[in-house]
């Protein structure tokens, strides 16, 4: 019986290393230069430990993704690149192997010029630890096999594409293209459904990290392996091994089409004819999502539908005869219209319905019986807000939350260790901020005031909500009409814009997000507009909101370092010269930062306290719209430890003109002039009066 | 020996190979000739396992050819265009032949660097055309091959560079048993060399005999008459030509029947010559839409 052909030949692995020696020997350079450049770091340095090591070399990881992206597909063209060239092919194929052999031999000299040098830069790491003495071998193992799986998986990828092509030039765009296909396409996808359908939310905003586009990002590799830190490393290797897995899919898949390749395809940019109408369409979709959402967005006609869909078609239409042309090689290719009519038609049909939500995406609303908490803003809500609400399940940022518990800051504000510096000081390592238990995650909960938990708050947002939801339509049509490049330039004092975000935290430990925009006149509210604004006023003014409020102003006086004023009229008066011209009496005022005498800081904050619960409802939703000054508080929690990272806090409150209490306050203790005082006293007025003037000249254009 | 069967290939829309069957007898020089885009060159890549056919089977020794590289081993392919790796000399080509031919026979190719010298050296990218041509020959009959494969050969190789390669060829022929199978638009060269011959038109073999017997079946026939000439009835002719009172018919058919269906009409002189490769091949494919016309330009 006769012994099958062999899988690898010799020869042409050798023929392959003979011929691209330079690619191998510029990788090495390349991973040399990057191993010198973290021994130079290290050069004037004592003492220094394996973590702050890794740590350094995982800082590396952007360049050297990069460096092993850019030669996965260098070698990849240059040991395939015979298959683009039907001499070069004919040459190859007559030769006594069986087309697996020549694959396999050519794939794998491919990838042990990739691998050699990575192995290479390993071995390199290790002595460098070693006079160091700071060899943890198992994370350096453990660099070797993320950036290994990269090299592998990369490499894979570029061949099999090499695969489908015939061209040269169309290898390296597929290879480009594949790389960053899903982020891309999940970026012009959501700019798509931001555009065109109402209350579309991109959750990926509200989470820190990976989010929720943990997938997208695993299906960059190139951009994941290149963002990792070495904190943030998975501890397992799964990421891994499903990259290797994929690697081995590829190669297979490679091969497979290697064996079945027509060889008198070399020079086509699709060599597997079965693909040309993937092809096709595929480049007319990314045009029509990517093109035209650019031309949107450089002629600014966001708002007006028919345009849109008009430019998105138009890229469409380009995208899909430049894939005709360069299928068949020729400009003549208007007689493939008919292609592009069906392909017009079903993305009509589809834009009709994302922008009519046939699908209901607006009209959801969460089971009320499951809703833990809420997350509710009018105007912008911190892309914090879901890792708080998730805090039992995610990595929670608590840096920015000035009067966190101090059980939450002794937890994770203390040191558990540290670190001796070379310098005699010590860095500090402190317990990760992440899976916090259920009672510290409702305690983080009291501290952040957009968070609602009591049941009257959370009725109040569901019934909101589900107010839109049954009004869908107008609410929807409503905002279309007043959305409109005009209202933005010459009406934006006449109305009120909000952007209603609600996330819900359920009791199964899920967050929904919501968000609906929406533009209220200021007067003669009626109908829809009317029942909103009210719904508005009320979640504003609630009972929860108020004390939250006020409760992030329970500040011991004796760890105020220092709170200082500063008002923003006399800084606007610059943005708005004209408006403030030199007769006005606030003109000649110099922009200066008012501090607050530390025996008034009770009364101060208690001056703003009681603004807080004495406001009405209405002056509470326009909190934070209409302020003309703002105080930063200076905390140093002197009940924590003093290497506590929790301990010195800084807090912002804008001040409004509602905030009465404080304005008596800070006139009568002579904090502010009486013309600045009378300013804001009588600026409803002064406003009111602009307006009018505003609302005038806006009628004068529109008769004219 | 070389059997192609019921070959079909198209490229897309175009069908390069309709039904193409041809037998390649052992020890012998087979010559395919035809017009431009004929397939001459799509059926010699698919004999030496290049492409992939839509259909049909090529057999060498009775062994499929495709992605077997037991039956590769024993043919050589010298094509029209050839490909050396860009920047190889002499030596790393001869060490990459070692290395995938196992009966590479250095001593042949050492026997051969007299009759072609050539700057082992230097890259071979910077020979001329007929340079590499001299390569490749040098090659290829050193890897010891059974059956070879040979698209255009002697395009770009001065005459005593034919003559030098035919020599080659026909002495592999003559002491290995070795099968040539050979494409070329030079007839006149073909018929000197070739003991069998396909014409090839539009994809197809419309023709395949040995050179003896396409001779021996289509003649030139010369005749005079003292009177008006005589319908032809009988002859099977393929064309006609008058000069003066001389009349030129080609004809096809057995020498013998030619010769007295001619002698019943009586002429006053009878000549029946035999064809060239080159006549044989205006006339077959005279009959198939690609007769010889003139245009004033």
């Amino acid at each position: 019986m006769k012994s099958p052909a062999p899988l690898f030949s010799k020869a042409l692995f050798n023929k392959n290393l003979h011929r691209f020696w330079p690619l191998l020997a510029a990788y090495m350079f390349f991973a040399f230069i990057v191993s010198f450049a973290v021994i130079n770091y290290y050069r004037y340095v004592i003492i220094i430990t394996s973590e702050k090591f890794m740590s350094n070399l995982y800082s590396t990881s952007p360049i050297i993704a990069f460096v092993i992206g850019l030669f996965s597909i260098v070698l990849a063209v240059a040991i395939f690149a015979y298959m683009h060239n039907s001499v070069a092919t004919a040459m190859l194929n007559s030769l006594p192997y069986k087309r697996k052999t020549v694959f396999f031999s050519n794939y794998i000299s491919g990838l042990f010029m990739l691998l050699a040098p990575l192995l290479v830069l390993f071995l390199a790491f290790v002595g460098i630890c070693l006079s160091f003495n700071c060899l943890d071998f198992i994370a350096l193992s453990k660099w070797l096999f993320i950036f290994a799986s990269l090299s592998v998986l990369l490499y894979s990828l570029a061949v099999t594409l090499g695969m489908l092509t015939g061209h040269i030039v169309a290898h390296i765009v597929f290879f480009a293209i594949a790389n960053f296909i899903f982020i891309s396409l999940e970026g012009v996808i959501k700019y798509f459904l931001t555009t065109f359908l109402y209350g579309f939310i991109d959750s990926s905003n509200f989470y820190i990290g990976l989010g929720n586009n943990w997938l997208t990002m695993k299906l960059t590799p190139l951009a994941y392996v290149g963002s990792i830190s070495f904190a943030e490393v998975d501890t397992t290797l799964i990421t891994w091994l499903v990259y290797l897995l994929f690697s081995v899919l590829l190669f297979w898949l490679g091969l497979k089409l290697y064996e079945k390749r027509k060889m008198e395809n070399a020079g086509d940019i699709i060599a597997i004819r079965k693909l040309n109408h993937l092809f096709k369409y595929g480049v007319a979709f990314c045009s029509s999502l990517a093109f035209g959402m650019i031309l949107i967005e450089i002629f600014n006609v966001g708002t007006n539908f028919a345009l849109s869909v008009f430019l998105v078609l138009l890229m469409g239409l380009v995208g899909y005869f430049v894939a005709e042309m360069l299928l068949r090689k020729s400009y003549r290719v208007l007689d493939a219209y008919k292609g592009f009519i069906v392909y017009a038609l079903i993305l009509l049909v589809v834009s009709f319905s994302i922008y009519y939500d046939w699908y209901g995406y607006a009209n959801r609303t969460p089971d009320i019986n499951k809703v833990e908490a809420v997350a509710f803003s009018n105007d912008w809500l911190s892309s914090y807000t879901v890792n708080h609400l998730q805090a039992e399940q995610s990595r929670v940022f608590m840096n920015d939350i000035p009067n966190i518990p101090n059980s939450l800051a002794l937890s994770y504000g203390n040191p558990i260790d540290r670190i001796e510096e070379p310098s005699g000081t010590y860095s500090y390592i402190y317990k990760k901020q992440e899976n916090l238990s259920k009672e510290e995650t409702e305690l983080l909960w009291t501290a952040i005031p957009g968070i609602y938990t009591e049941d009257a708050s959370i009725g109040d947002i569901y019934k909101l909500h589900t107010y839109l939801t049954n009004n869908i339509k107008e609410v929807r049509n409503n905002y279309r009409t007043r959305d409109t490049n005009k209202w933005y330039a010459k009406q934006e004092r006449q109305y009120h814009y909000f952007n209603i975000s609600i996330v819900y935290k359920l009791t199964d430990g899920q967050v929904d997000i919501y968000n609906y925009p929406v533009i209220i006149p200021k007067e003669a509210l009626s109908g829809s507009d009317n029942d909103i604004y009210n719904q508005l006023v009320a979640i504003a003014g609630s009972a929860e909101r108020r004390s939250k409020k006020a409760n992030t102003l329970d500040i011991e006086t004796a760890n105020i370092v220092s709170i200082l004023l500063n008002d923003n009229i006399s800084t606007e008066k610059y943005d708005y010269y004209d408006k403030y011209s030199a007769e006005h009496p606030l003109a000649t005022r110099e922009t200066e930062e008012i501090k607050i005498a530390p025996e008034d800081y009770t009364d101060f904050l208690a001056a703003i306290k009681a603004d807080y619960l004495s406001m009405d409802d209405e002056e509470m939703l326009q909190l934070n719209y209409n302020n003309w000054s703002y105080i930063r508080i200076s905390i140093d929690n002197q009940s924590l430890p003093s290497n506590n990272k929790f301990r010195e806090k800084s807090e912002t409150i804008d001040i409004d003109f509602s905030h009465l209490n404080t304005l008596n306050f800070l006139y009568d203790n002579g904090y502010i002039t009486e013309d600045l005082y009378n300013y804001v006293v009588k600026y409803p007025d002064i406003q009111a009066e602009e307006d009018k003037t505003s609302q005038s000249n806006l009628l004068k254009i529109n008769v004219a | 020996m070389i059997e192609v069967r019921s070959l079909y290939k198209s490229f897309d829309d175009f069908q390069a190979l309709k039904n193409v069957n041809i037998t390649v007898p052992e020890a012998s020089v087979y010559g395919i000739v035809g017009p431009n885009g004929s397939g001459k060159t799509t059926l010699i890549k698919h004999i030496v396992g290049i492409l992939m056919p839509d259909q049909g089977s090529i057999k060498i020794n009775g062994r499929p050819v495709f992605d077997n590289p037991e039956v590769k081993k024993t043919v050589a392919y010298v094509p029209d265009d050839i490909y050396f790796f860009p920047q190889a000399n002499m030596q790393d080509m001869i060490k990459f032949y070692q290395s995938v031919y196992p009966d590479f026979n250095l001593e042949r190719f050492e026997k051969l660097v007299p009759l072609f010298p050539l700057n082992q050296r230097i890259p071979i990218r910077r020979f001329s055309r007929g340079m590499k041509k001299h390569v490749a020959f040098m090659l290829a009959l050193s890897i010891m091959p059974d059956f070879l494969i040979l698209d255009e050969p002697m395009d770009g190789l001065d005459p005593v560079a034919r003559r030098k390669v035919w020599s080659l060829i026909f002495q592999d022929v003559a002491e290995r048993n070795s099968s040539v199978f050979v494409s070329s638009h030079n007839l006149r060269e073909l018929e000197d060399v070739c003991d069998h011959v396909g014409i090839m038109h539009k994809g197809e073999i419309v023709l395949e005999r040995s050179l003896d017997e396409m001779q021996s079946n289509i003649f030139k026939l010369q005749m005079a008459f003292s009177n008006p000439p005589p319908a032809f009835t009988g002859l099977e002719i393929l064309a006609e030509h008058k000069t003066g009172s001389v009349i030129q018919l080609v004809v096809r058919g057995e020498k013998d029947t030619i010769l007295n269906e001619a002698n019943k009409m009586e002429p006053l002189m009878i000549d029946l010559l035999p064809l060239s490769l080159e006549e044989i091949f205006i006339h077959e494919l005279g009959g198939l839409d690609y007769e010889i016309t003139s245009t004033i330009i």
